[in-house]
């Protein structure tokens, strides 16, 4: 049922770790805990999304510099989000297909795949013949593309 | 759910697919998707068969990539199954500014191409690499009709049965 807008906080006390929270979320899933298991759900998030940035951020890096070593080839280079994983899309200088470009590509995704310090992405790879803004976008979601350029490949 | 030789089955039937379509000279994004997809058949015999497999079946793409680039005894066959995918999307998705048409496949691959890069390259070492992992009836068959279609002559090479699962 639809509420006004809270501006109160609703807490959870760990006095009262044995009284039952119920959250329904939009999709009207609904999840019924204690609060001490609620305590240590957002626990356990906080420590996830800590991994996940750093996970991320080792990504990034390791894919800006393959991005450097391969600058000669490649006219853009993305990082989006395609489906339930991400997507490192490349878009080719040339519109022809380039065999070496290909195994390279493929040699950095296993590279990623088989790497701890990227054990909770899923990162597929993508490269298209040169090509324009719409065609390359058609594989990206706007809502989360990072470009690499110059200033950020480090 | 389909079965090993299912999966075989359906392999030999893609190969005889891209033989037609290359053929025809003039469908080098339709000969590139049905490449994959006899690539596909035989990664889910694979998976199928292998009894370290962490899965019986390939379930959606996603689930099929993740297994294979997930265990290192499958590297060889990501490196072959990997390009087929990537070649198969571009055929079907990448679409021109403006007018919604399909980008030319044949000026990313010509019909050549797909032959040589895709099929008698990638596809052949695939069946090469699957012979670690299938029963040898399967390889049998899938070398077969593979060399029905591609003689092995033509590739340049003189592989044999007895060097398939080297």
């Amino acid at each position: 049922m639809p509420s006004e807008t809270r501006t109160e906080p609703i807490r959870l006390v760990f006095s009262e770790r044995d009284a039952h929270v119920v959250i329904e979320p939009a999709d009207e899933d609904r999840f019924v805990m204690r609060v001490n298991e609620a305590i240590e759900a957002c626990r356990v998030y906080e420590e996830f999304q800590s991994l996940f940035r750093q996970q991320l951020d080792y990504l990034k890096n390791t894919l800006g510099t393959w991005r450097r070593e391969h600058m000669h080839a490649i006219e853009k280079a993305f990082l989006t989000l395609q489906d339930d994983r991400m997507l490192f899309l490349v878009v080719m200088a040339e519109k022809g297909y380039d065999s070496t470009l290909e195994d390279d590509l493929t040699e950095l995704e296993l590279r990623i795949a088989q790497d701890p310090a990227c054990s909770r992405i899923k990162l597929d790879v993508q490269a298209l013949p040169s090509c324009d803004e719409h065609a390359y976008v058609s594989f990206c979601n706007p809502a989360w593309m990072l470009e690499y350029t110059s200033s950020n490949a480090d | 759910m389909p079965t090993d030789t299912n999966h075989i089955q359906a392999a030999i039937h893609d190969i005889a697919t891209v033989r037609y379509l290359i053929d025809g000279r003039e469908y080098s994004d339709w000969a590139a998707t049905v490449a994959f997809y006899a690539g596909l058949h035989i990664v889910d015999a694979i998976l199928f068969c292998d009894p370290q497999s962490q899965r019986k079946h390939g379930g959606t793409h996603s689930d099929r990539t993740d297994c294979l680039r997930g265990a290192r005894r499958y590297d060889h066959i990501y490196r072959q199954y990997a390009p087929l995918w990537r070649a198969s999307k571009i055929a079907r998705y990448l679409q021109n500014a403006g007018s919604d048409s399909t980008i030319l496949f044949k000026q990313y691959m010509t019909v050549e191409q797909v032959e040589e890069k895709l099929v008698r390259f990638h596809l052949w070492q695939l069946i090469k690499s699957a012979a670690n992992f299938l029963p040898d009836e399967h390889t049998k068959r899938l070398t077969d009709a593979f060399a029905g279609h591609f003689p092995l002559q033509d590739r340049g090479e003189e592989d044999t049965q007895a060097n398939v699962s080297s």
